[in-house]
């Protein structure tokens, strides 16, 4: 890991996966057209361009590991839908030459695409300055990371104010402080264990009425801090495996699209099928992989209290499941769904009793929210 | 997951709705069963064969539907009607209430109402002296740990209970309220007015919708005397889930009021 860490707490870390292939999602650059810049049986190295946004080439999304690209899956108009690639050794941290401001060391090293906007969930237009920046160390992947490397986290997050003229916010549940508070670095350490990046968004900077916040994992966060304080290029994040029982099995270390099927195997998954680490993706839960049931006719939703608990939205939470049931984009809008994302609708979706997918309704009613703008 | 078995049932509560109010409901009807076997087999009998024929019928032309929620207010009219009442007079107030006050809106969950007191209103509409009556007190106490369950899992919202029973002791001047008052109003307030499909969803619609409820089984049963009325009930019940959705779209009204001046 870091030369410049005094004490880590673990002298290696956890097991680190070392893939056959690495599949690179054109998925998780969500809002963007993204075009190959690589062909099939080219000889990549550690962060060389692999894809990039057609319309703004800067956003690109580079290798994770050096070796040979064995497949790029194109679909209309030469829209990228993956690339794998077969790495030749296992993934480490390189040294590069970081130079520039952090807008341009993170879209140079692909790490842009780690951010997300709110409202849309999209990938955000480098142009724009958010009203803030919400840095996500709710799970146990990121506390990890985090206490691994306080330094390269405290570097990150002053290097992100760079890109806001507002805070940046660290969000994590309660425990001692993962960075220190200063300048425009802010800490959030609420306690409650099972609220979400939406509860903190909604409490701490809504955009419900306007605005543009941006979030990104704090394992981004601590990769953009050892770029900018160490000169490391840093592929690898820390990924929580949980068993089909529940149980967090425990932690893996794994580049970014690294197949994921051998250590799902072990973690006592039945049928693991490839499964590439895709984008901000720190915990890996089979019952969020579960085939959402066929849309039927819905059921009526049962207002319980612990279906209300799932949302940030407070006493609006019932009727905003009712607008997205019946796809009516503006009370939705009124009700405040421009704080949410598709993921914060897991936990209703899992609870409401009607079978709704409230993470596809919700993407459908945002989408049509986006095209008015 | 390492939640406790009370979060466990809250998160549950949902998809299990309707079995949990039937096992609720299921040791006062078995006590019902027991005391009163000539009155109450015939009513079960027929209300339930009218409900799940009314519910078959629209889940055939639907082509959808679960159709055992409609059970939940079959057994609330067992418990609740009055003994002299015929069986085909229930099975008639049953289904016009299920048909008009669930059925015709997409199912159980889509209407507006408490269908198990439309049903009682209704039988007090076509056949007058048919009133809702206070079941017999073993009945009563029976029914007590089942509502305790709904208030825990969260099927009925508490805040309704407790507003609506401090609404009717503000109304009533809170004086002399024994077991003999105590027990029929929580009953009430917990399987009629705290109804998860009839009741308000916001918080403060639901305090104001109890104190309602509370208010209104005070005004209502004043003209029968002092004490309890069940039928006065059943109206205030009524006539507060009639105004449900108006309290819970003005309850968001303001809300959205004095958020569009905090943001300006």
């Amino acid at each position: 890991m870091s030369c410049l860490e005094p004490h880590r707490k673990r002298a290696f870390g956890p097991p680190a996966i070392v893939p056959e292939t690495v599949t690179l999602e054109a998925q998780d650059m969500p809002g963007l057209r993204p075009v190959a810049c690589v062909e099939e049986g080219a000889e990549v190295a550690l962060g060389t361009p692999v894809m990039h946004d057609r319309a703004r080439p800067a956003i690109r999304v580079v290798a994770p590991v050096a070796g040979r690209v064995v497949r790029v899956e194109t679909g209309l108009g030469r829209r990228v839908i993956r690339v794998v690639i077969r790495p030749a050794g296992p993934a480490r941290a390189a040294p590069v030459r970081a130079v520039g401001d952090t807008r341009e060391l993170m879209l140079i090293h692909g790490l842009w695409c780690d951010l997300r906007t709110r409202p849309f969930d999209r990938v955000p237009d480098p142009e724009v300055r958010p009203k803030a920046i919400l840095v996500n160390a709710l799970d146990g992947a990121a506390v990890a990371a985090a206490q691994a490397a306080p330094f390269a986290l405290g570097h990150g997050l002053r290097a992100l104010c760079r890109l806001t003229d507002g805070p940046v916010i660290l969000c994590q549940h309660g425990g001692a402080a993962l960075a220190p508070a200063e300048g425009r670095v802010e800490l959030d350490t609420v306690a409650p264990r099972h609220d979400g990046m939406a509860h903190r968004l909604r409490r701490l900077c809504s955009v419900a009425h306007g605005g543009e916040v941006w979030t990104l994992d704090a394992q981004t966060a601590i990769a953009l801090g050892r770029l900018c304080g160490e000169g490391l290029f840093d592929p690898t994040r820390l990924v929580e495996i949980v068993t089909p029982m529940g149980e967090v099995a425990g932690l893996r270390q794994a580049p970014l699209g690294a197949d994921l099927a051998e250590a799902l195997k072990e973690a006592g998954w039945t049928t693991p099928a490839t499964r590439p680490l895709r984008r901000n993706e720190s915990r890996i839960d089979p019952r969020h992989d579960a085939v959402p049931p066929p849309d039927g006719a819905l059921g009526p939703i049962v207002p319980v209290p612990a279906l209300a608990a799932t949302l940030p939205m407070r006493l609006r939470a019932i009727p905003l499941l009712h607008a997205l049931q019946i796809g009516d984009a503006e009370t939705a809008r009124r009700h405040g769904c421009l704080d949410l994302v598709e993921g914060d609708m897991r936990a209703a979706s899992a609870i409401c009793a009607s079978g709704a997918d409230y993470g596809a309704l919700l993407r459908r009613v945002l989408d049509e929210l986006e095209g008015e703008r | 997951m390492r939640d406790g078995s009370v979060t466990a049932l809250r998160k549950r509560a949902a998809r299990d709705a309707t079995a949990l109010r039937l096992i609720a409901l299921a040791p006062p009807a078995v006590i019902l069963f027991l005391r009163a076997p000539g009155t109450a087999w015939p009513h079960a009998l027929a209300v339930v064969t009218a409900a799940l024929a009314c519910a078959l019928i629209f889940a055939e032309l639907r082509g959808r539907g679960p159709i055992f929620e409609v059970l939940v207010p079959a057994l609330l009219m067992v418990l609740f009607a009055p003994p002299e009442a015929a069986p085909w007079q229930l099975a008639l107030a049953l289904s016009l209430a299920l048909v008009l006050g669930a059925l015709v809106f997409g199912g159980a969950g889509f209407g507006f109402l408490s269908t198990g007191a439309l049903a009682l209103a209704l039988l007090a509409f076509s056949f007058p002296p048919l009133a809702a009556v206070v079941p017999e007190t073993p009945v009563l106490w029976a029914a007590l740990p089942g509502g305790a369950l709904l208030l825990l899992a969260g099927l009925a919202p508490w805040r309704v209970v407790l507003a609506g029973a401090a609404g009717f002791a503000l109304a009533t001047g809170a004086g002399g309220s024994g077991f003999a008052q105590g027990a029929p109003l929580a009953v009430l307030l917990v399987y009629f007015a705290a109804d998860p499909f009839g009741a308000p969803v916001t918080g403060p619609g639901q305090w104001l919708s109890g104190l309602m409820v509370g208010g209104l089984i005070a005004l209502l049963g004043a003209a029968g005397g002092p004490g309890f009325d069940m039928s006065a009930g059943v109206f205030a019940v009524l006539l507060a889930g009639l105004f449900a959705p108006l309290i819970d779209a003005g309850v968001i009204a303001v809300a959205d009021w004095r958020e569009g001046v905090s943001h300006g």
